[in-house]
């Protein structure tokens, strides 16, 4: 078939979607506005959307077609694909530049809309309205692919000095950066969590249309959230991996403003979900969940709006484009129609109950909240900070890693003492007694660790905080998991392996989030770990040795690389461990082909993972002589940062999975 | 001449006070803690605190090109101010002296840019004002419309958050009564 007619297909598929999904917001809005839901409209508007997601599903299947075929008629294509790049990653080229990301992440809105519409057997009260949400956002991002950021534009339409008709022999190639197998996952992943947060703020609208606010939207929605959470979670955590082993500079998390803008609707969703735990059991903090959960949303387009519009520079930014001011529109607008129909609603999401005590988990969660809102707006306020620093002084500020690590510190350590504590109080009063009790043993464990810490040399303050801290989470989770385990043991005489994983998995949501804080509390160990990496810059020929204790590393050869969309040179180490050759290591730095890209050089780092810590291998330079210019990194710990990312995703696992059914007892839905 | 006892005021009028003072000092003495960690400069904790001028955004130490002249240039004034034997500040106050404020990586502490330390802490103290206060006012009026009561962790270990406190039949008929309605 011809790569034209296809992209006129992919074009008009998006302009049916467009149209549908307009159909369905209308139909919606006619329905809401009714008193008594008229399912005949609904069902249209229904349907309408699921046809939105068909036509916007063939659309993206034929982008990808044209990605894979190399149809450089298609001005994307030509500009994020080679003929020699692999097909794997010219596939992934969908999300390499502004338009096909758009296109995905609208693909994966409709998404979740469609998957929600086709489960959904609740309230048909609440379905226009969420109809109303979904449909709305969706025509927002509709319209930026088909008008601000048009992903089927043809070469010549986007370059009108160019002759109509004009197939290049080549593209432009895809960004080296972007050829990575963490690449490949890491914004898929990202978009996945960012856009699910719009169903828990479609319930949230239907909340505020409808009136009905008992925690059955809560219920309805705790399953999409937690996937939203995990989704976000596992996204930071590969985009962390595809730093460390991509960008070359021994690192995972720079505190780029993208960084950021994904981090801190993680920190407010992270607040949702514990908070929302105490409407569902006591009726509180109704008007505050409604708050965080819009917020979240807003704070994920708003995370969009700071990487297209241009206002910040980052290492992954895309360059200056007009949608940021379309996106500052929609989120003023947006974020002022919605917070003010919630400030309005207010009196209807007052609490149920109030806190009782100082001494309960409410109040617990309370400052959980709390710390946590805070952290998320210093993060925000560091982000933004350059731009209000260049408004008002006309001279630009930096805010790097050092200002966020001195700022976010002491919240976090705050808020891991709460993350020991927070499981171990009960609900409504606790006796101080039974507190002290139940803390005493974490706290013996966590004071021993330390010592031996300090036994084994570890004399900075800091770090010896953090690690007391994140130790006090380890061993007060873990207690009250072991101790509820010994009670099931002793009560049903089980084998106590057995009760250990009924306990998991009958109560998946409550232990799976202790497994997600154990999880936590060995990511911030390894991050503390940063305190003690060393390195070296040497420049070696072949035969000679650089020693980076406990490591030598001889250079054996260097080699050159001739494949089809790289070139470069490959160095061969002899890595040796307390004297005894260990592996061969092999850092490259490659020059990627491409016309758009001639010439790029990254480097392809080798690592050597130990759990004490990684040796990381740089190849800065290769001279006319052969001589091989290698940077040698010990980064301490880094390997529990990736365990306890593991961990956090095993646990997010548990606290989805739905407990086991009983005989006769059909489960909830939610 | 009747003399009144003397009532011992408590240092914190309300607990809300104590918890903001906690707050305070946690804060206070971990920024000391922070202070009291830091040790002489070197060239790997300086590269951190700069900011390369070649654009990328990286500070001196995170900037991952190959060959990027800004970053040997700076990396080069490092090593020389470190053999003159400045103190980290003269060194930081140099460079931005050559190359403007956005070489720091981390806004100087004073003027206008205290807002970017003062700030973060402001919101924080914010919140824990207001929450301590609901939590106050919230608990007064519950214990006199309810009294204590006590709900040990040994009970909730077991069945919270099991979701077999919900009445499933009830949760049944709920959901049969919506469908029937559709």
């Amino acid at each position: 078939m011809n790569p034209l007619s296809i992209n006129s297909a992919g074009k008009t598929a998006l302009w049916c979607a467009f149209l549908f999904t307009l159909l369905s917001f209308l139909t919606a809005a006619a329905a809401a506005w009714r008193r008594e839901t008229p399912m005949g409209l609904l069902t249209v508007s229904r349907r309408a959307f699921l046809a939105g997601f068909t036509l916007t599903t063939i659309s993206t299947g034929t982008l990808l077609v044209l990605l894979g075929t190399h149809s450089f008629q298609n001005a994307y294509v030509w500009a994020h694909t080679s003929t020699t790049l692999p097909p794997f990653y010219s596939l992934s080229a969908l999300w390499a530049g502004q338009e096909g990301s758009l296109l995905l992440w609208v693909w994966i809105l409709l998404g979740y809309g469609a998957l929600l519409l086709v489960r959904y057997r609740e309230s048909p009260r609440m379905l226009p309205w969420i109809l109303i949400a979904l449909a709305s956002t969706a025509l927002f991002f509709l319209w930026l692919t088909l008008h601000a950021a048009p992903v089927f534009e043809t070469l010549w339409e986007k370059f009108p000095e160019a002759p109509v008709g004009m197939v290049p022999e080549e593209g432009a190639g895809l960004n080296p950066l972007l050829q990575n197998p963490g690449m490949v996952v890491h914004p898929p992943l990202l978009y996945l969590g960012y856009v699910g947060f719009v169903i828990p703020f479609a319930f949230a609208i239907a909340v505020l249309g409808t009136g009905r606010t008992d925690a059955f939207w809560l219920r309805s929605t705790r399953r999409w959230s937690m996937t939203a959470w995990l989704f976000l979670t596992l996204g930071i955590l590969a985009g962390a991996r595809w730093a460390y082993v991509e960008l070359g500079w021994g690192g995972y998390w720079g505190w780029d403003p993208v960084e950021n803008a994904s981090f801190i609707p993680w920190l407010t969703a992270t607040a949702y979900i514990h908070s929302v735990m105490i409407e569902e059991r006591r009726g509180m903090f109704r008007i505050w969940n409604m708050f965080l959960i819009i917020f979240t949303y807003i704070l994920c387009l708003f995370g969009t709006f700071l990487t297209r519009s241009g206002l910040v520079s980052s290492v992954h930014s895309f360059a200056n484009s007009p949608i940021g001011t379309y996106f500052a529109v929609f989120l003023g607008v947006g974020g002022f129609l919605v917070f003010g129909w919630l400030y309005m609603c207010r009196d209807r999401l007052r609490s149920v109950h109030r806190i009782e005590s100082f001494l309960s988990r409410e109040a617990a969660f309370l400052f959980n909240n709390v710390i946590i809102l805070s952290m998320a707006f210093a993060v925000l306020w560091g982000t933004i900070y350059p731009m209000i620093s260049e408004f008002l002084t006309g001279e630009r500020a930096s805010v790097g890693p050092p200002y966020f690590n001195k700022v976010l510190f002491p919240l976090a350590m705050l808020l891991l003492l709460l993350t020991a504590v927070g499981p171990i109080i009960a609900w409504r009063r606790a006796e101080p007694e039974a507190l002290k009790r139940n803390l005493a043993r974490p706290l013996l464990w966590t004071v021993a660790f330390c010592l031996g810490l300090l036994v084994s040399g570890v004399r900075n303050i800091a770090v010896l905080a953090g690690f007391f801290a994140s130790g006090f989470v380890l061993f007060a989770n873990l207690d009250d998991y072991f101790s509820a385990t010994a009670v099931r043991h002793r009560n049903r005489g089980e084998h106590y392996l057995k009760s250990a994983w009924n306990l998991l998995r009958k109560n998946g949501r409550r232990y799976g989030g202790y497994l997600v804080h154990v999880g936590i509390a060995l990511l911030i160990g390894g991050v503390m770990g940063a305190y003690y990496n060393r390195e070296r810059e040497v420049d070696l020929l072949p035969g000679d040795t650089a020693i980076l204790e406990p490591y030598s590393v001889k250079l054996e050869r260097v080699e050159e690389i001739n494949e089809a969309n790289r070139s470069g040179y490959r160095a061969v180490l002899a890595v040796s461990e307390n004297g005894r050759i260990v592996e061969t290591a092999t850092p490259e730095i490659s020059f990627f082909r491409g016309t758009g890209i001639e010439r790029q050089r990254t480097s392809e780092v080798d690592i050597l993972p130990r759990l004490s810590g990684d040796l990381y291998l740089v190849l800065a330079g290769v001279d006319e002589q052969g001589r091989a210019g290698l940077q040698l990194r010990w980064n301490a710990l880094v390997g529990w940062v990736w365990v306890g990312g593991g961990l956090m995703f095993l646990g997010s696992l548990f606290a989805l999975a739905p407990p086991p059914s009983r005989k006769g007892v059909r489960r909830s839905p939610a | 001449m009747n003399e009144r006892p003397i009532r011992k005021r408590p240092f914190f009028r309300t607990r809300q006070d104590a918890v903001m003072f906690a707050v305070l000092l946690f804060l206070f003495s971990s920024l000391a803690f922070q202070a009291a960690a830091k040790e002489p400069p070197t060239m790997r904790s300086l590269s951190a605190e700069v900011i390369c001028p070649c654009g990328c955004g990286l500070t001196v130490a995170n900037c991952n090109h190959t060959t990027c002249s800004g970053r040997d240039e700076v990396r080069g004034k490092l090593k020389e101010y470190l053999k003159a034997g400045m103190t980290e500040e003269e060194i930081l106050a140099s460079l931005e002296q050559e190359y403007g404020k956005g070489i720091r990586a981390e806004p100087p502490m004073r003027g206008w840019d205290w807002s970017a330390w003062f700030l973060p802490l402001l919101a924080l103290l914010g919140a824990v004002g207001t929450g301590g206060t609901l939590l106050s006012r919230w608990r007064r009026s519950e214990t006199a419309e309810t009294g204590p009561r006590v709900e040990t962790a040994e009970r909730s270990q077991e069945v919270a958050d099991s979701g077999e406190d919900i009445d499933p039949k009830a949760l049944e008929a709920f959901r049969k009564r919506l469908e029937e309605g559709e």
